[in-house]
């Protein structure tokens, strides 16, 4: 039974924040859904603070690494992240993007307005609000990942994806999680 | 297909799968990036059995092939897991591996890291196999990691000899779908025949042996030949590629729409008659595979007139990662076409404004309060010999000056303390984990050679670097059995070593006072800097206890000071007026202790 859409989809952000998590669950309800799914992971030395990109490609039998400006959807955790990752993106896809800063130590973080119009430039359709906001809001600043796959989920060919998160988040951070994906529901929505 | 056996498996969980389902009995390894997840995931599954396999984290790479050899003599299934680097340490017990070969199925994992995303090199391990004259099963996804690590035991016990399988980063950090069979073969009893002409070899019995392990290599040619792929086209191009690769070749023809001739190789030593075959059909090869030209070489050796593309012609890149992207270009120069993906270039410019987030040293990291007492104690002038761990980020503060391979800090500051003649103050800095690796020669041979040098050991109480992996010295197992913990202090002691101090590195002046003396001593003299891992610190809820709010009431004046950003500790940061302590803060209170203006406080 194996299906045949497909979608091409890039989760990035810090460490910590969940993009593991996200792009896990995404895989096992394509997974479960009857689609062939492949992602890859790439962290870098560091435990935690660097950066965190997963491949995930739904209804693929390819490699696990997208080809470049070939994504249907970036969902960036984190703006700066986001734009590091914005040359995956098809002309035609979707960036998601957090505009929740994490600073860095190195170097000055520029304005996030003029991130989001870099990446207003690069595709077809840019959905930007304060994630970390919706996430406090949903009861626990951790459901940051679920929120945005809440808002990631209009645009994908599953439509289990809320059950599994349910499955895999812990048991006494359900509500708050099944919160947070209504709430990233609604921003497209609205 | 059964939709109860698929499952949404790391390339290195299949890879565990299929060592289980083959009814393995023993496995050991040391950690290292991409393989590290291999063991633990079976530790985690032995629970399930009536008779559980022996699961160990064996304390260096050669330890780990050699208990899973003896195992193996037994005629039990046995693996040995390690990355491409650990290949190095364990060569010693390969080399001869192969000429003995093995009696019960032996499958050594070793898993390369094209790119070096966290290692200190690119080497190939298909090298090794070839130098070993042993087969290399090389899978391109997480579902042929699973069906060839099945299959290499079969294949180790049907010509008794050691099976290589090596995935690379992309196939054991990918995650996919893979079904399993779902039967689980039972361990055998172990059973060891005295053979001494197999199994001891001296001289008399290696020859022999070696002459064995020749005459069964074109009958592992032909064994393997079922595993390469040949699709022939009427095209003027034909295509040889292996790995994960041979996916990224797929998509980039698909995407050029070319139709060319495909041979794909997934074992090694490589199918002559096949590329033979291409030969005959193709009038350009392109020859595309990560890491060195393995195929490539033996492409050219049969291609006669035919031409020959790839990294010995600079149409593939020999460094580095391969992707889809730069697939396409190698083939675009091959069929003269110019294919190029653009990005625009407003994004590369916005690109190049982005923050970096190199590593850093997590916040409250034991190794950056020690890095700073030892910077203040042996200053700039010191050489500081560095290791391989978390802690080789102490190349910010300028307390690491080499890293090389695991335990090389101890041995290198010998050669360092010799080649200034005593001169010099060299400190060598260790990981309490690399120190049980290979450390401990490197320190023998220190005292007995009578080096001058101080040794730092950097004791985090577990392997930090690669996932908080346990060893000899914290006494916990793979399987979270608790034995006797090796005792460190004792074992240096007894060594006879000149100084020896324990501190805990929170407490900088106690830090600083022991480098001191350890700088006024004579010969090797250690200092064990000792505070668990901040992360297994925060998992263990020791943190909740302890955690004091870090304030900074800094003001404008010291806004030149910064003495606390050579730290590089990722809670400071700051305004232009003063320094800010950040929300991930766990308190250590080492900026405390520093600040001259005490404007730092913990409460």
């Amino acid at each position: 039974m194996e299906r045949e859409a497909k979608f091409d989809c890039i989760i990035v952000g810090v460490g910590g924040q969940g993009s593991i998590f996200a792009a896990g669950v995404l895989g096992e309800t394509a997974l479960r859904e009857g689609y062939e799914v492949i992602s890859a992971e790439t962290h870098g030395m560091a435990q935690r603070g660097g950066t965190v990109e997963v491949h995930v490609r739904i209804g693929s039998s390819y490699g696990p690494l997208i080809p470049l400006r070939s994504a249907d959807a970036l969902v960036g955790m984190e703006p700066a992240e986001c734009l590091r990752f914005a040359r995956y993106l098809s002309p035609k896809g979707t960036a998601i993007v957090n505009t929740r800063v994490v600073p860095a130590a190195a170097r000055d973080y520029p304005a996030v307005e003029g991130l989001v119009q870099a990446l207003t430039a690069t595709c077809g359709r840019v959905i930007a609000y304060d994630a970390t906001r919706l996430a406090l809001e949903a009861g626990h600043p951790q459901t940051l990942n679920v929120v945005m796959l809440g808002t990631l989920a209009h645009l994908l060919p599953l439509s289990t994806l809320e059950d599994v998160i349910a499955e895999y988040v812990p048991k006494k951070a359900l509500e708050a999680n099944v919160r947070a994906f209504k709430l990233g529901q609604k921003v497209v929505r609205a | 297909m059964q939709q109860d056996n698929r499952k949404y498996l790391l390339g290195n969980e299949a890879i565990a799968y299929g060592l289980l389902e083959a009814g393995v009995s023993v496995v050991s390894g040391y950690p290292g990036t991409p393989s590290s997840e291999i063991i633990p995931f079976i530790a985690r599954h032995v629970e399930r059995y009536d008779k559980p396999p022996h699961v160990e984290w064996s304390v260096n790479e050669k330890v780990a092939l050699e208990v899973a050899a003896g195992a193996s003599y037994c005629n039990v299934r046995a693996a040995a897991v390690m990355k491409h680097v650990g290949l190095n340490v364990a060569a010693d017990p390969l080399m001869t591996l192969a000429y003995t070969g093995v009696k019960g199925g032996l499958v050594l994992v070793v898993a390369d890291d094209p790119g070096c995303y966290s290692s200190q090199n690119e080497q190939d391990s298909r090298r090794y196999a070839h130098f070993a004259k042993i087969p290399c099963l090389d899978p391109s996804t997480p579902q042929e990691a699973y069906d060839f690590t099945k299959y290499a035991f079969k294949l180790s016990e049907r010509f008794e000899i050691p099976v290589m399988l090596r995935p690379t980063t992309r196939v054991s950090h990918a995650r996919a779908s893979v079904t399993l069979s779902g039967h689980y073969s039972d361990q055998r009893l172990a059973h060891f025949e005295k053979r001494p002409e197999r199994w001891v070899m001296v001289p008399t019995h290696a020859r022999q042996r070696h002459v064995e392990l020749n005459k069964i290599q074109p009958l592992l040619r032909s064994e393997l030949a079922s595993l390469s792929k040949l699709e022939l086209k009427e095209s003027e191009l034909g295509v040889v590629t292996s790995g994960v690769a041979a996916k990224y070749v797929e998509e980039a023809v698909m995407q050029l729409q070319l139709g060319p001739s495909m041979l794909r190789i997934a074992a090694y030593p490589v199918n002559d008659d096949a590329i033979a075959a291409l030969v005959n059909n193709s009038s350009q090869i392109l020859v595309v595979e990560e890491l060195e030209p393995v195929i490539e070489e033996r492409v050219n050796a049969l291609a006669g007139t035919v031409e020959v593309f790839g990294k010995l012609t600079g149409h593939v890149p020999r460094e580095g990662e391969l992707t889809v992207d730069v697939v396409l270009k190698s083939l675009g120069q091959v069929i003269g076409r110019f294919v190029t993906t653009d990005v625009p270039a407003d994004l590369i410019a916005v690109e190049h404004t982005l923050p970096s987030r190199p590593p850093v040293l997590c916040a409250g990291c034991p190794h950056r309060a020690t890095f700073y007492a030892l910077k203040k104690v042996f200053k700039q002038s010191a050489i500081y010999v560095g290791d391989i761990g978390c802690y080789t980020l102490g190349v910010s503060q300028g307390t690491i000056d080499t890293t090389l391979c695991m335990g090389a800090s101890i041995s290198m500051g010998s050669g360092f303390d010799a080649a200034y003649s005593g001169d010099k103050e060299i400190v060598s800095v260790i990981g309490d984990s690399t120190f049980v690796h290979t450390g401990i020669p490197g320190l023998i041979n220190a005292v007995y050679n009578g080096a001058k040098m101080t040794l730092v050991i950097v004791d985090n109480n577990t392997t930090a670097m690669t996932g908080h992996q346990p060893h000899p010295c914290t006494g916990v197992t793979a399987t979270g059995t608790c034995n006797v913990p090796t005792p460190m202090e004792d074992l240096i002691k007894a060594v006879g070593v000149q100084g020896l101090y324990v501190v805990d590195p929170y407490n900088l002046s106690e830090t600083e006072e022991a480098f001191i003396k350890a700088k006024n001593g004579d010969g090797v003299q250690v200092v064990i800097a000792r505070r668990p891992c901040i992360i297994s610190a925060k998992k263990a809820g020791a943190l909740s206890k302890t955690n004091k709010r870090v304030t900074s009431t800094c003001q404008n004046y010291f806004a030149s000071c910064k003495l606390c950003g050579t730290l590089f500790c990722p809670s400071i940061s700051y305004s232009d007026t003063c320094a800010l302590i950040s929300e991930d803060c766990v308190g250590c209170g080492v900026c405390e202790q520093i600040c001259e203006f005490d404007a730092i406080k913990t409460a």
